[in-house]
């Protein structure tokens, strides 16, 4: 296992969503998954050639910058094998994501304010809730999915929802997520 | 009777870089991580003193260059409950 290891750290599930989408865009990796490990902080993981890898991780934390902040960013050239043990991820294409066509995020802090957005998102336009997600630090996301229309307009209607009753953390909405990205976060 | 060595650092990436310095540096094992919330994260490897020291001190290096370093300490001969309270 000759393979380079990249890793995203954000604060918000957000900006490793679009970090990893970017990364899966910019170059040839593969994207491992991710991990949490409370107060927000979020790491996403991607393999490959160094160079590949090295491009993907730029791209990505360029990406996530501008939803989220970004903690930390790293590339080991060559990980020790034990490494991807620690990891615990398992590298396999196969696992496939629920059919995914725009996909919009809309991350506050506190319940109260994602329960009021998912509410407004599916009430204001054709979307679908395919996950919710906490990550620690009260950190919690609500990720829609359906055409890019539908999908932009429910998310600027949840965003301003979750807004009036809580803490809106970002929104953010990509057009198109790559499968890998499907595959990871919206399982 | 192996000591143990840890380097506790703020979010993942950061301990992973630790954590493959350690394991490059000296010969050491990786014991396990604890994650306390916060966003702390804590690597613990095992072997003989000098090596813990030594991979350690490298771990703790490595950790300050990617991100925020916490605290690093080694216990020469640790007590079985730390073992168990470490995970391993």
């Amino acid at each position: 296992m000759s393979d380079a290891l990249g890793m995203l750290e954000t604060v918000g599930l957000t900006g490793i969503i679009e970090g990893g989408d970017a990364m899966s865009k910019a170059a040839r990796v593969e994207l491992l998954g991710w991990d949490k490990v409370g107060a927000g902080l979020v790491t996403v993981f991607c393999r490959g050639d160094v160079a590949a890898v090295k491009s993907a991780v730029d791209a990505g934390a360029q990406a996530a910058s501008k939803v989220g902040e970004v903690e930390s960013v790293n590339v080991i050239a060559r990980p020790h094998d034990e490494l991807w043990d620690v990891l615990g991820l398992e590298s396999s294409s196969s696992s496939e994501g629920p059919a995914i066509r725009a996909l919009g995020i809309v991350e506050t802090r506190g319940a109260t304010g994602a329960i009021e957005a998912s509410d407004a998102m599916v009430k204001s336009a054709d979307v679908e809730v395919v996950k919710v997600q906490e990550i620690g630090g009260g950190y919690i996301s609500v990720l829609v999915t359906g055409d890019v229309g539908s999908v932009n307009s429910a998310v600027g209607s949840g965003a301003e929802a979750a807004e009036r009753v809580g803490e809106l953390v970002s929104r953010h909405v990509i057009a198109r997520p790559t499968e890998a990205v499907v595959a990871r976060f919206c399982k | 009777m192996k000591a143990l060595g840890m380097v506790e650092t703020k979010g993942l990436s950061c301990a992973l870089e630790s954590l493959d310095a350690m394991l490059k540096t000296a010969e050491v094992g990786y014991v396990g991580q604890k994650r306390v919330g916060s966003g702390f994260v804590t690597v613990l490897v095992d072997g003989d003193v000098a090596a813990v020291k030594a991979a350690v001190d490298a771990g703790a290096e490595a950790a300050q260059r990617v991100g925020e370093l916490r605290s690093v300490h080694v216990i020469a001969r640790p007590g079985d409950h730390v073992r168990e309270m470490a995970g391993a």
